[in-house]
């Protein structure tokens, strides 16, 4: 094994420094054509100015302690199963009753994202960069959330953390047959995910290009998706990914999100791939990460009622209708996402790169 | 693997045995010696004693070894404990007399249960005592000491009606015992040449197990010394062969290569973050296994030639490693080879020696080539002149490489001398910064990695790799390093010169294999005789004499 395995990494080639040989934008053809980058940041992508005010003129939304406030305002008059208990169900339980409580969109015109759709409706919003035709629901249900609103805000925190500290969420992308990473018409791009720590330099906090990732071939099988793209300008952008599944612990709960005709808008360098992961989020499974992840109390931290916001995504949902409902089923989305070039190991290839174990 | 060492160790012995080569000279001897363990070697003996989870429950408390003539171990001879020291080796003697005594220890370590636990059982105590303290004495114990023992246990065992309280007591005795805690050279008369000495048996095997495992002799070795086999051609070779064979003979090897290559230094050594992100503790340490790997591997289990250690592409990669070597590797430990055009070739090339031979901020080109003088060639370098100018070094203007500001510093004629016999082979290794990553360039410009070693130019690393590997003083230097390690301190260039000369010779007949080197060092008439020390000449007698130490026996 190990004679098999020394001879599969010199097979490999890869001892060049990528870091040494190219800055953004000039050209620069990776080693074998192969080039892999793993995720050290994901998050749902919020458009915000300063103050809030374009974006959320009304303010933020109330969270599960104020709520609590405003339903049950008589505290002779609470008990345990009426007051907590009836909360905690509905949380874990949610309906698409009307909400007796006021919910705060996004008002304002502007968010990030992609043209999913390829069309430009009335509902859609406009990229800062003047693009047109944005999907992005999640960002209109969350974007006046402060637990979703960065740099502090507790979701964003955890979230960011978690992607560095736990290997459940390792998610790397690999590209292959690139020919020019500045510019190339077709690579294919193959979705893994990984099963090692990540390379951080001596203060534990900042990822390093040049670490090695093994692909878990095991449990992470089946979220091995690969699709084709193509490179403009060292940006790279894919056809989409009918279903992908991205890890998301948080907290130590494992969880994923489900994401329908995933596709991603990375600007590469031969360091880092940085852009976005847009697509349709599964509205249940989008809900059940959320509330297996945080407990109330990270919930009320960061003033996200799980309740109203479950009725406002399935208000928002704007893609695949349940065939016996007609109700939407999956929400317009898209996450920043940042990611390091690592070296990504496929251990049962046996030096042969041309059988790789995607589907 | 220990049967493969075991045929290898027997097919070279056939070779060696039609070797004909120079004898071993007639006046070869060592000095008798006390040397204070190392942590290792106590860590160790405990390990193998009362198991390794009693060992690495309590850090070793000896002190820290002075470097004397390139190993810690040499400095082992000169070393002593003071008060407060002694005051850390009983407290840790009493945490592992606890442990060993405790509920999860006795059952296996004890080798007999009182007839109550409540009261003292001196014939319990007795055995127990006995065959322990053999092991940790590296000696039988006379019955007087047994007994002395024996009673120091029932006494506390009445005191506290713990029977495993009163054991624990005497055992902790034991372990702060000068005699435990230093390995002392024991001479009596030597029957083949009147009126000189040689080691006893138990001193012998002492030498024997510390030079090979690192560690206290096992109950075989004692039982060879006992029946005063070591002191017989046939029985001394037998034990060496079981030594060489055994799987603690890696342990040794290790311990004495991690020692020549000071990798001591790795307990301080440090990398400016801002300068070199990459390099972690986790890094440096797994540098420091690399290089130990890469030894153990081509010396041990492949049985090469020691010289070929410094051009060979194989070497073993960690993933916090991979990424300074800016190569994919899977996770944990794996076989590795630089592939030809890497320019790593050789433990020179190994991130363990560009980044221990480096300053924090940049690389050293003059302490490389001090390093790789005195390391590996047992030369010495002087120390730079107490008043030495470093201005120009450090303000040498706009010069972008390490050779144009070396170039300015050795305008200094008081420098440039030192700085001949270290630079152009340190400059030669300037393809690898601070932390022994590889550059094509410094600061922009283009290295210029010519030199040379001793007479032999190259203009590749390969080519400084290929002078090393050829180097008249390499294998001269690990039998120097090798004999002073396994006699208990540094050689003696008056006495030793045609002892020294003799393993070299045999050394190279052997190929250079080092297993074999190890043998012939083990059984040599100078690893067992005593060369008295001239002022002690006279005090030899018709009975057994320890070295000037005044340390009670018994």
């Amino acid at each position: 094994m190990k004679n098999r395995l020394s001879a599969l990494l010199i097979g490999f080639g890869i001892t060049v420094s990528c870091a040494a040989l190219a800055e953004d934008g000039d050209s620069f053809a990776p080693p074998d054509g192969r080039i892999g980058y793993v995720m050290t940041n994901l998050f749902w992508s919020v458009y915000q100015t300063p103050d809030a005010q374009q974006e959320c003129p009304d303010g933020f939304n109330d969270g599960p302690r104020e709520q609590f406030e405003i339903l049950f305002p008589d505290p002779e008059s609470r008990t345990v199963v009426g007051t907590q208990l009836k909360q905690e169900i509905e949380t874990w339980h949610p309906t698409v009753d009307p909400d007796p409580l006021p919910f705060h969109y996004v008002q304002g015109p502007y968010s990030y994202g992609l043209n999913l759709d390829n069309e430009i409706g009335p509902n859609d919003f406009t990229h800062p960069d003047g693009g047109e035709g944005i999907d992005n629901e999640v960002y209109r249900a969350v974007g006046c959330i402060i637990g979703f609103r960065g740099p502090d805000g507790v979701e964003v925190i955890f979230q960011d953390k978690a992607i560095a500290d736990r290997r459940y969420n390792r998610t790397m992308i690999e590209l292959t047959g690139v020919d020019d990473l500045a510019n190339d018409d077709d690579v294919t791009v193959t979705v893994y995910r990984g099963l090692d720590r990540l390379l951080t330099d001596a203060t534990g906090l900042k990822v390093m290009s040049g670490g090695s990732q093994r692909v878990d071939t095991r449990w992470g099988a089946r979220l091995i998706r690969r699709t084709r793209g193509k490179i403009t300008d060292s940006v790279l952008t894919t056809e989409p990914i009918a279903e992908a599944i991205i890890p998301w612990m948080n907290l130590s709960v494992p969880t994923v999100q489900l994401i329908r005709d995933m596709r991603l808008q990375l600007t590469l360098s031969p360091t880092d791939a940085n852009g976005l992961v847009a697509g349709y989020a599964d509205v249940d499974t989008w809900y059940k990460q959320l509330i297996r992840n945080d407990s109330t109390h990270h919930l009320s931290n960061g003033q996200i009622s799980g309740i109203s916001l479950y009725k406002a995504l399935r208000r928002l949902a704007d893609a695949y209708p349940d065939p016996e409902t007609g109700a939407n089923t999956a929400i317009s989305t898209a996450l920043d996402v940042k990611m390091t070039q690592v070296f990504i190991v496929h251990p049962d290839r046996d030096g042969n790169v041309g059988t790789d174990i995607s589907p | 693997m220990r049967c493969r060492q075991a045929s290898i160790m027997f097919i070279v012995g056939l070779l060696a045995a039609c070797t004909s080569g120079t004898p071993e000279p007639e006046d070869s001897a060592s000095p008798l010696r006390v040397r204070l363990m190392t942590g290792e070697q106590y860590s160790n003996t405990l390990a193998d004693i009362f198991g390794a989870d009693i060992a690495d429950s309590v850090a070793p408390p000896l002190p820290p070894l002075a470097r004397t003539d390139g190993l810690l171990a040499s400095g082992a001879t000169y070393a002593g404990v003071t008060s407060d020291q002694i005051q850390q080796i009983q407290q840790a003697a009493a945490f592992v007399a606890a442990k060993v005594v405790d509920d999860y220890h006795r059952d296996f370590l004890i080798p007999c249960e009182p007839e109550s636990n409540k009261k003292a059982d001196a014939t319990c105590a007795a055995q127990f005592l006995r065959k322990t303290g053999r092991l940790l004495y590296r000696r039988p114990l006379d019955e007087t000491r047994v007994a002395e023992l024996t009673r120091v246990a029932d006494s506390a065992a009445d005191q506290t009606e713990d029977f495993y309280a009163g054991l624990a007591l005497a055992l902790e005795s034991i372990l702060i015992s000068p005699e435990v805690i230093f390995i002392v050279d024991i001479a009596e008369p030597d029957p083949a040449r009147p009126g000189q000495e040689r080691l006893n048996a138990y001193s012998l095997a002492s030498r024997l197990s510390f030079f090979l495992w690192n560690s206290a002799p096992d109950d075989a070795l004692l039982l060879a010394a006992e029946r005063g086999e070591l002191h017989t051609q046939d029985g001394l070779e037998k034990a060496v062969t079981r030594l060489l064979s055994s799987a603690r003979l890696e342990d040794g090897l290790r311990a004495f290569f991690d020692d020549m290559m000071a990798f001591d230094e790795f307990a301080s050594l440090a990398k400016d973050p801002v300068v070199y992100p990459m390099v972690t503790g986790a890094t440096l340490a797994d540098a420091r296994e690399q290089t130990l790997r890469t030894v153990i591997d081509h010396i041990l289990d492949k049985d090469l030639d020691y010289r070929d250690l410094f051009t060979t592409r194989k070497t073993f990669m960690s993933m916090s490693l991979a990424a300074l070597y800016e190569t994919p590797t899977t996770n944990g430990w794996v076989a590795y080879e630089f592939p030809e055009e890497s320019n790593r070739s050789g433990l020179l090339t190994q991130v363990s020696f560009l980044a221990a031979h480096s300053h924090a901020v940049r690389s050293s080109p003059t302490l490389r080539g001090k390093a790789l003088r005195e390391l590996f060639l047992c030369q010495k370098v002087p120390p730079p002149p107490p008043d030495v100018d470093f201005s120009a070094l450090e303000d040498a203007g706009d010069v972008p490489t390490a050779r144009e500001r070396l170039k300015v510093h050795n305008s200094n004629p008081s420098c440039a001398g030192c700085h001949l016999i270290t630079d152009p082979m340190g400059l030669a290794l300037e393809n690898f910064d601070g932390a022994g990553r590889f550059r094509e360039t410094e600061n922009g410009a283009e290295l210029d990695i010519s030199g040379e070693l001793d007479g032999a130019e190259y203009d590749t690393v390969g080519g400084l790799a290929q002078a090393m590997r050829d180097h008249p003083k390499l294998p001269y230097c690990l039998v120097n390093r090798l004999y002073a390690y396994g006699t208990g301190g540094p050689v003696s260039l008056r006495y030793d010169r045609n002892i020294l000369s003799y393993f070299e010779e045999r050394f190279g007949e052997h190929n250079y294999r080092v297993p074999e080197l190890l043998r012939e060092i083990a059984i040599s008439k100078a690893f067992s005789r005593v060369r008295p020390a001239p002022e002690a000449a006279e005090q030899v007698v018709n009975g057994n004499r320890a070295n000037p130490s005044k340390l009670a026996l018994n």
